[in-house]
């Protein structure tokens, strides 16, 4: 009987190793959700891994992954991850039960390795590594206890399988509530309500009469945030709070500099009306917005960070790593250059960049306006190619001279006699300084502009029709303040911006 | 040994249902982690919305039957269904080839005091669009006419354009084109007629517009 149960010990031993392991590591990736959720970061092991990894992972693979997988990529990394950890806490196991110094160390190894990989992550910060710490610690005092259980006695299976139920029960409990204590620290949306805004040292002068026409169908002067077109590669919107947010300035730089949104705040904070342009406008399209923008001067701390001379290009990286390259000579040539938190007196929508986002006047957003901005490198055009550039678009970008009929509606139907042609034109960093409308091809007719506000701004502008009846095709162009027509040739947005004179077909009964 | 084997399939279960918990838990929080999803996107800044849109669903809703020779024929890219759901109208049309013509027409190079292109890209609309087959049809005389006669081409092109997009089960019956004129929409399913045109594949989502690809030209009963 005895040397039956002996000879079943044996036999059964990898096995208890296996599930030891296996529990074991299930556990302390439970109690490091848990640190994770104590310390309110997202720095759980298998998050800070599958980070680290994606972050070395080559750019073909990447690719390859994300056309096998779609939108799944990350599930099916994360369960690479968890399948490759199982694989090596069932190992461990096994091994601990014959060479119980060698399973021990490899068990806090896993747990110091996905410490490294925390180290390693663009958002770090010495407490990352913590729950990855835990887990190492975790993970040789649940195998050893384990490892104990079985060792010697005479109801040793009972106490084992006792032992090894309440370790898994225990992994499970705090995995749970690990991970909703996270999603709750993590929650943009209370970030978002908690944030305080500001008063700027330099509010922005409000809107001098006559800056808005007030003519039915134009565009409102100022964007609603949620109406503002947004146009990014984020799939899902990253999920940054202001308490994780972090901004690293270097590179070609005298000094680096790592600011927190505390540091950001205690900066003069200042607020500008700027018109922003996405390059994949259309003619006539509607990707074109304008806030008011409160937010900290970049050129400021540019200098203050020491910016080497041969530097031209300043490359801003997003947390879920899209990179966009701006012109160092843009951002320092007085121009409205900004880390912007807020438009229009509300914190940035999530999907807008919360909780800071950069924001140039006069350059396209593909060029300009990093949103979730967390890494600005100082560098040069001819080191880097940011994102869109490696997709053949133009490294340098500035918005071109454009207008735009809002009103009457292509193919709209309106009454003859009195009707107000109108709509908004933008040169920005240049100005507006004259708007003309034709029909049907015949001579051009000055509109009349709304009051100048800035030159980062568009213009509304409106031009009384005598409309007689019939089909009538109605263009307008622009000039900038140097006096300079919009161009007439047709040009799509790819590689630099759109082109060319907007012509409307309306029908006038 | 039972007894010990069936112990640890007990506790073999309790751990899986652990791991299975753990790997759930963590997708939903992933995106959090500095992730460079940067390759997947249109090779165009499109706007984020209209690409998410159409990755699920440009091909559902689709009647005719010729779409499912159109989609193999034109599996991707920007002359695809769902390349075109990416772009407004005009340059939607212009990326599929079976719609050579009927661009020419809208863009001033059948005739150049004709260009419908900011136009059309510039509304909600649901177009008619006759395949280069259909314009083939049409006698050399009438197109050596409409290249020079720019208010009946205008006519004519506007007579396949109803304000407002209307998707297949909402685009049977009478509907008052932008022209002025009516087209009469029958049948449903795959067998939709345009004043007795068929639709060759209809639904086709574009940025600003819903399409009908039709295998004649349209006459508004006062051309002249």
């Amino acid at each position: 009987m005895t040397k039956q149960s002996d000879q079943e010990k044996a036999e059964l031993r990898p096995v208890r190793g296996a599930l030891s392991g296996l529990v074991t590591a299930a556990l302390a990736l439970g109690v490091a959700e848990l640190a994770a959720g104590a310390i309110g970061r997202s720095v759980a092991p298998a998050i800070v891994v599958g980070g680290a990894a994606i972050d070395r992972t080559p750019r073909w693979l990447k690719e390859f992954a994300i056309e096998q997988f779609g939108e799944k990529d990350k599930i099916v990394l994360l369960s690479g991850i968890f399948v490759t950890v199982a694989l090596l806490a069932a190992v461990i196991g096994v091994i601990a039960t014959r060479w119980r110094r060698i399973g021990l160390t490899g068990a806090a190894c896993l747990g110091l390795i996905a410490a490294l990989a925390a180290a390693t992550r663009p958002q770090f910060e010495p407490i990352d590594v913590v729950p990855s710490l835990v887990a190492a610690v975790v993970a040789v005092l649940g195998l050893a206890w384990l490892l104990s259980l079985t060792a010697v006695g005479h109801s040793a299976g009972r106490r084992a399988v006792l032992g090894t139920s309440l370790l898994a029960l225990a992994a499970m409990a705090t995995g749970v509530a690990g991970r909703q204590i996270q999603n709750l620290r993590t929650d943009v949306a209370a970030s978002r309500r908690a944030l305080r805004l500001p008063r700027p040292a330099l509010p922005a002068a409000s809107l001098p009469e006559g800056a808005e026409l007030n003519v039915p169908g134009v565009s409102s002067f100022y964007t609603k945030p949620a109406d503002f077109y947004r146009v990014d590669t984020a799939l899902s919107v990253p999920k940054l709070t202001t308490d994780e947010w972090k901004l690293r300035i270097h590179g070609m730089v005298g000094e680096e500099l790592t600011l927190s949104f505390d540091d950001l705040l205690a900066r003069p904070i200042v607020e500008h009306d700027i018109t922003m342009t996405c390059v994949s406008n259309e003619v006539g399209g509607g990707l074109v917005g304008t806030a008011r923008w409160l937010g900290v001067e970049l050129a400021p701390l540019l200098r203050e960070v020491g910016v080497d001379a041969k530097s031209d290009q300043l490359v801003g990286t997003s947390v879920d790593g899209m990179t966009i390259g701006t012109p160092v000579s843009a951002v320092l040539d007085g121009r409205s250059a900004l880390l912007a938190i807020a438009m229009n007196g509300e914190p940035l929508l999530p999907e807008h960049g919360f909780p800071c986002r950069m924001v140039v006047a006069g350059l396209y957003g593909y060029v300009s306006a990093t949103k979730w901005l967390v890494d600005l490198e100082l560098s040069r055009f001819d080191a880097f190619d940011p994102y869109w550039v490696r997709r053949g678009w133009d490294q340098q970008a500035p918005i071109k001279t454009s207008s735009r009929i809002d009103t009457p509606r292509p193919l709209s139907r309106v009454k003859a006699g009195r009707i107000a042609v109108a709509g908004v034109a933008w040169a920005q960093h240049r100005g507006i300084s004259q708007v003309q409308v034709r029909v049907d091809g015949g001579a051009w007719q000055e509109a009349r502009l709304s009051a100048e506000v800035n030159d980062d701004l568009w213009r509304q502008w409106v031009w009384e029709w005598d409309a007689p009846s019939g089909s009538h095709t109605l263009q307008v162009r622009a000039a900038d303040s140097s006096g300079e027509i919009q161009t007439e040739d047709r040009a799509e947005p790819f590689p630099n911006g759109s082109s060319g004179w907007q012509s409307v077909l309306v029908t006038v009964e | 040994m039972n007894t010990s084997i069936r112990r640890i399939l007990v506790a073999g279960v309790a751990l899986s249902t652990t791991i299975g918990l753990a790997a759930c838990g963590s997708d939903s929080e992933s995106d959090t982690a500095s992730e460079p999803m940067d390759t997947s996107m249109a090779a165009t800044p499109s706007t984020a919305g209209e690409s998410m849109d159409s990755s699920g669903g440009a091909m559902t809703g689709l009647v005719g039957s010729g779409c499912a020779a159109y989609a193999e024929a034109n599996p991707d890219g920007a002359g695809s269904v769902e390349g075109m759901s990416a772009d407004p109208v005009a340059t939607a049309a212009s990326n599929n080839p079976m719609l050579k013509t009927l661009t020419m027409a809208v863009s001033g190079e059948l005739n150049k005091k004709v260009n419908l292109v900011d136009t059309l890209n510039g509304g909600e609309f649901t177009v008619f669009a006759p395949v280069d087959d259909a314009f083939a049809e049409v006698p050399a005389k009438t197109i050596d006419t409409l290249k020079k006669d720019d208010k009946l081409l205008t006519q004519i092109l506007t007579y396949h354009v109803v304000a407002g997009e209307l998707s297949p089960d909402q685009v049977a019956g009478e509907q008052t084109t932008v022209e002025g004129g009516t087209v009469d929409v029958t049948g449903s399913g795959d067998d939709l007629k345009v004043n007795g045109a068929n639709v060759v594949c209809g639904g086709v989502k574009t940025a600003n517009a819903t399409v009908y690809l039709i295998d004649q030209v349209l006459m508004p009963a006062d051309a002249k």
